[in-house]
């Protein structure tokens, strides 16, 4: 019997067969979400060579292709940008500012430990002016 | 402290009662440039007078009690003007602090020009009215508690941590 079914196979042309299917009716009977509910996408991606993959990107491509007008406008790099060539002016006040609340916090735990008193608390109103604009 | 653990403590500090430090590096400023525009004021107004009527005038010591008074009315309105317009001095706004109501809101134009009015009695008292600023929890010395006002730290944050952002990727040595 054997004998018979592989002589059958034998004479079958796949190509021919696959070629008569109607692959898109074959397809549409095919429920998508249980297949992909029985893959396991972790064990899948776990085999994924990511360098081997990455190799075959050509990035100078993908680079030419990114729209860096349209990330400047809508992401802060733009402006990190702008703030990284800015003027000596705003990082001197910066310096300024910042020693200025160090020294405020120093002396504020000196205070502190001088009357005894707990760290912490209110440190601020409960409302500010132009928090928009400010934060 | 490293310095981005810094950084990221003195921009986090917006909106809380400004120190005594920051408060005091203001006032410094601010007494410079009142002074300085006082000074220039005089000079401009010698200057006027020479030209107008031809004499030259000086100022004697026996008129010290007016020129103290003119600068006394100068001061009163240069800081009651910058408090009651916009809650902060030239120096205020260097250091990034802003007079605000107690309760956090903006500030009245009217309690801008108490606190200017009330400002010289911290002094009068032997300077016990700013003893506050260093003692009190919110800060606030004599005038503040006279005007209903409060220091806080107000500054751009955004404009302040895109700047700080900036500087750490310059410092990083794989850049942005």
């Amino acid at each position: 019997m054997e004998r018979v079914l592989d002589l059958v196979v034998q004479s079958l042309d796949v190509n021919e067969l696959v070629q008569q299917a109607d692959v898109n009716r074959l397809l549409s009977r095919v429920d998508v979400n249980a297949v992909l509910e029985k893959v396991d996408l972790d064990a899948l991606l776990s085999r994924v060579d990511l360098d081997a993959l990455l190799d075959r990107v050509d990035v100078n491509r993908l680079i030419t292709r990114v729209d860096i007008d349209s990330i400047a406008q809508h992401t802060d790099i733009g402006a990190v940008f702008v703030a990284s060539s800015g003027n000596m002016a705003s990082g001197a006040v910066d310096i300024v500012r910042g020693q200025a609340v160090a020294a405020d916090q120093r002396i504020d735990r000196w205070v502190h430990r001088l009357l005894r008193r707990k760290t912490g608390g209110l440190v601020g109103p409960p409302t500010l002016p132009h928090a928009e604009a400010e934060t | 402290m490293n310095r981005r653990a810094g950084e990221a403590a003195w921009i986090g500090a917006l909106g809380h009662y400004a120190g005594a430090a920051s408060r005091f590096l203001a006032y410094a400023v601010d007494v410079i440039v009142s002074w300085s525009l006082y000074t220039l004021g005089v000079a401009g107004v010698t200057f006027v007078i020479k030209i107008v009527t031809g004499r030259s005038v000086t100022w004697h010591p026996d008129n010290s009690i007016i020129v103290a008074a003119i600068f006394a009315v100068w001061e009163l309105a240069y800081f009651g003007y910058c408090w009651a317009a916009g809650g902060r001095t030239p120096g205020m706004a260097l250091l990034g602090v802003r007079v605000v109501r107690a309760d956090g809101t903006e500030i009245d134009p009217w309690r801008g020009v108490v606190r200017a009015l009330a400002f010289p009695l911290s002094i009068i008292l032997f300077g016990l009215g700013f003893a506050g600023i260093l003692l009190q929890r919110e800060h606030r010395a004599l005038h503040d508690l006279i005007a209903g006002t409060a220091v806080v730290y107000a500054w751009d944050a955004r404009g302040a941590r895109l700047r700080s952002l900036a500087r750490a990727a310059r410092r990083s040595p794989s850049g942005l």
